[in-house]
């Protein structure tokens, strides 16, 4: 066994003992063992990815309708930590607890609506076919639907909420240290009022013990997510690659920087380095590239404007295959992809869970 | 006509606060000061309409008044829009001479000429700028007054400031300016924004410039004491530099409000690193947009905290030394012109037939071939006989298109060598999803 895996894998049965409810091992003081040290180049090595698989195209027609529901808008996205005895078999009951939780939290206000109990329903569906190893648990989607009472059974509900947990991708080995009463879904996406959302994370919070965060896309995952959409685009058209960068200047400036989607490609097919790899398999991109790549468009901007694009930061890229923001704000408009860009963002909700 | 007032009303009011309303109405001074008085205005908006409307049944104030009422608040409040700056080109020898009346009776005339169903109104402001209000109509329906087309000018100037006009209406407008104005031509500008008198003041250069000077004289007071002397001096002299060369890019004191500026790059991709993309023969496209709520203020700052490097970029300075905001930047060589001729020969080109095979075209004389390719002969074509020769095309059955042979041949690429072929098959047909005829030879 890897000794580092060791190190991290032993404190793990003491840390379940002490809490017996409350989980609190993360994957930050698992990867790097003592995180406070994560920030020595060798750890640090360890934490980041440097090398990902290139995206690979799963065809629409193995979309169910319900992974089709992922992609309908523009998600905002939190990390949660593990769930304590989360169970799926359980959707129907859950459905109904948080059903009456909301009823009873809105009752508490002064506001109180007389009949709201039969206007709230929420459903709890499994998505199935996301998770990409045994060890990853199947993404669950929460839905939450005003009714009146008059309505007819088939008359489409209006959705007032919606929300998904999921992970995809996530790190094996992590995911095997767990123990048995916990479940993974570290990757928490909200659309909705505020309101709501607050809500439901509360009742998350107090079924399952966890605890949510806000989690914001760095400007290093921003590129990765550029890198990755753009490597698509010889398979599916991304129509263009649009980066915002915001700069502080007074009052504070924005960049909107839009290449010709085939211009983003050659250049991308340019940074690609395949002798630098040590497997021959052409199907990994390396962070050496995406860094590559961001400084040729740099330069590009710098030669014309003069201006240092990296004073500032990047706060959003877009492509036709889907939109991300640095406040955490993602939407897929393409199934094709999805994976890819969920598996990146699993990673980047685990590293962010506290300690 | 009872329901378009009550819509029009209600919207412009919508749009307004009470406060504005209120001076607005007095501004508008079709009702009298009693009945202005007899308005409650601390009611809500819907209660003011009606009470407004019942005012108008009164006074016999119909459409016509309620379109006056909202331009006397659109003169007031002229902000909210994205105004679009024109230049006129040429003017002719009694230019300078057209007085209001003049150009209001020419204008009139050219513009009801060219359509029927238009309604415009014609007001002078008090800053000698003529606003015009266009509500255009077509064949089969009225007017429509819920989508004016604004236009200001200053008589004697060569701008023209235009909102919300549509491709279909613009060369009607355009043609009715310049016969109103004498001039013989009218171009975009290049320059747009919400705030009107920022972009009239960036074209007519009404902005504290500052000129080049070998004497760096302190242009802002900036009397703060620093610990080392040594360091300060260094220090100053640089921002100094800095400030100067800012200042004279940019302006001095108060700039003029832009919202963004707007760069088409089509240029070579140069980088000593990357061997790949320099020897690339096609230019490397993209769009650049800086946004900010004063863009020149804001890349002012930048210019003094060295985000952005002196000496500044050209094509930042020219934002205010043109008095632009909406640039091509193109490789020397391959002028403007040159492209403007090539979007000419797209507007053209309604049929899609002939728009791919003119992409296909543009896109063959970018590339380097091995071998001899001929492009068809009608792209050198003028407009009608392309129609004709499209007529001709579209005559024939689709299923036996192979078989008349004649008709197809003015559309044809040929090619001499089968990869050169092959590449453009590549490209135009599973890239790009064209329709072009080629063949090889």
């Amino acid at each position: 066994m890897d000794p580092k895996t060791s190190v991290a894998r032993s404190p793990f049965s003491s840390v379940v003992q002490r809490r017996s409810k409350s989980y609190r091992q993360s994957y930050r003081s698992y990867v790097g063992t003592m995180s406070h040290l994560a920030y020595t180049p060798g750890f640090t090595k360890r934490r980041l990815t440097t090398c990902r698989l290139a995206p690979k195209r799963c065809s629409t027609a193995e979309m169910n309708p319900e992974q089709r529901a992922l992609l309908v808008r523009e998600w905002q996205l939190s990390y949660v930590t593990p769930l304590y005895r989360f169970q799926h078999g359980h959707l129907k009951t859950y459905s109904r607890q948080l059903a009456a939780f909301l009823v009873s939290e809105r009752q508490r206000g002064v506001a109180a609506e007389v009949g709201l109990e039969s206007t709230l329903r929420v459903t709890f569906t499994l998505v199935a076919g996301m998770a990409q190893t045994e060890e990853e648990a199947d993404t669950v989607f929460i839905k939450i639907h005003s009714k009146t009472p008059l309505a007819l059974p088939d008359d489409p509900q209006k959705v007032l909420w919606s929300g998904w947990l999921t992970c995809v991708g996530g790190d094996p080995d992590y995911l095997r240290t767990l123990p048995e009463d916990f479940v993974c879904l570290p990757l928490f996406c909200s659309g909705g009022t505020e309101g709501l959302t607050a809500l439901v994370k509360a009742w998350f919070q107090r079924t399952f013990d966890c605890c949510f965060g806000l989690l914001e896309i760095n400007s290093v995952n921003l590129q990765w997510l550029a890198a990755l959409w753009t490597d698509c685009h010889a398979r599916t058209s991304i129509k263009q690659l649009k980066l915002v960068w915001s700069l502080p200047a007074e009052p504070p400036m924005e960049v909107i920087y839009a290449m010709h989607a085939q211009d983003a490609s050659e250049l991308w097919r340019s940074v690609r380095q395949p002798g630098l790899r040590e497997e021959e398999d052409d199907g990994s991109v390396g962070l050496e590239e995406v860094a590559c790549f961001f400084k040729g468009l740099k330069s590009h901007f710098y030669r014309h404007f003069r201006v240092e694009l990296p004073a500032g930061r990047l706060t959003q890229v877009s492509t036709a295959l889907g939109s991300a923001k640095h406040g955490g704000r993602i939407k897929i408009s393409n199934s094709s992809y999805m994976i890819t860009t969920l598996t990146l963002l699993t990673e980047c909700a685990l590293l962010k869970m506290p300690i | 006509m009872d329901d378009l007032r009550r819509h029009l009303l209600k919207r412009l009011i919508r749009t307004m606060t009470i406060q504005t309303l209120k001076t607005t109405l007095r501004l508008w001074a079709r009702l009298s000061v009693e009945q202005q008085e007899s308005l409650d205005f601390t009611k809500p908006k819907y209660v003011l309409t009606e009470r407004l409307l019942d005012l108008c049944e009164e006074s016999g104030l119909g459409v016509k008044h309620i379109t006056e009422l909202e331009m006397v608040y659109v003169i007031d409040h002229p902000n909210q829009r994205q105004w679009h700056a024109y230049e006129l080109l040429e003017a002719a020898d009694d230019a300078l001479s057209v007085e209001l009346s003049n150009f209001k009776e020419q204008f009139k005339a050219h513009l009801a000429e060219l359509i029927r169903r238009v309604s415009i109104r014609i007001k002078k402001h008090t800053d000698e700028a003529v606003w015009i209000r266009i509500a255009w109509g077509d064949r089969s329906s009225r007017p429509n007054h819920l989508k004016p087309t604004y236009v200001v000018h200053h008589l004697q100037t060569p701008y023209v400031f235009i909102t919300n006009s549509t491709s279909k209406t613009m060369p009607l407008l355009s043609q009715a300016l310049v016969l109103a104005t004498r001039y013989s031509s009218m171009k975009d500008a290049g320059l747009s924004g919400r705030n009107l008198a920022a972009i009239r003041g960036l074209l007519m250069k009404q902005f504290q410039q500052v000129f080049p000077s070998k004497h760096l004289q302190p242009l802002q007071g900036d009397n703060q004491t620093k610990p080392n002397p040594q360091m300060e001096c260094e220090q100053d002299e640089q921002s100094e530099k800095r400030l100067q060369a800012a200042c004279e890019a940019f302006g001095g004191g108060t700039l003029p409000e832009l919202q963004k500026v707007t760069y088409t790059l089509e240029t070579k991709f140069k980088d000593k690193t990357n061997q790949i993309m320099t020897e690339r023969e096609q230019p490397f496209r993209c769009t650049v947009t800086f946004k900010s709520s004063n863009i020149l203020e804001s890349l002012r700052h930048s210019a003094l905290t060295g985000i952005t490097s002196t000496p500044l970029s050209p094509l930042l300075s020219s934002i205010s030394q043109k008095g632009r905001n909406v640039f091509l930047i193109t490789d020397k060589g391959k002028t403007e012109d040159q492209i403007g001729k090539k979007r000419g020969l797209r507007n053209l080109a309604d049929d899609v037939f002939l728009k791919d095979t003119i992409e296909a075209a543009a896109w063959c004389q970018l590339q380097t071939f091995t071998d001899h390719v001929s492009l068809p002969i009608v792209i050198g074509m003028e407009g009608a006989e392309q129609q004709a020769l499209l007529a001709e095309l579209k005559s024939v059955d689709r299923s036996c298109l192979e078989e008349s042979p004649n008709r197809i041949e003015p559309f044809q690429f040929f090619f001499n060598s089968k990869k050169d072929y092959e590449m453009f098959c590549v490209e135009m047909f599973d890239r790009r999803k064209l329709k072009v005829f080629a063949s090889w030879e």
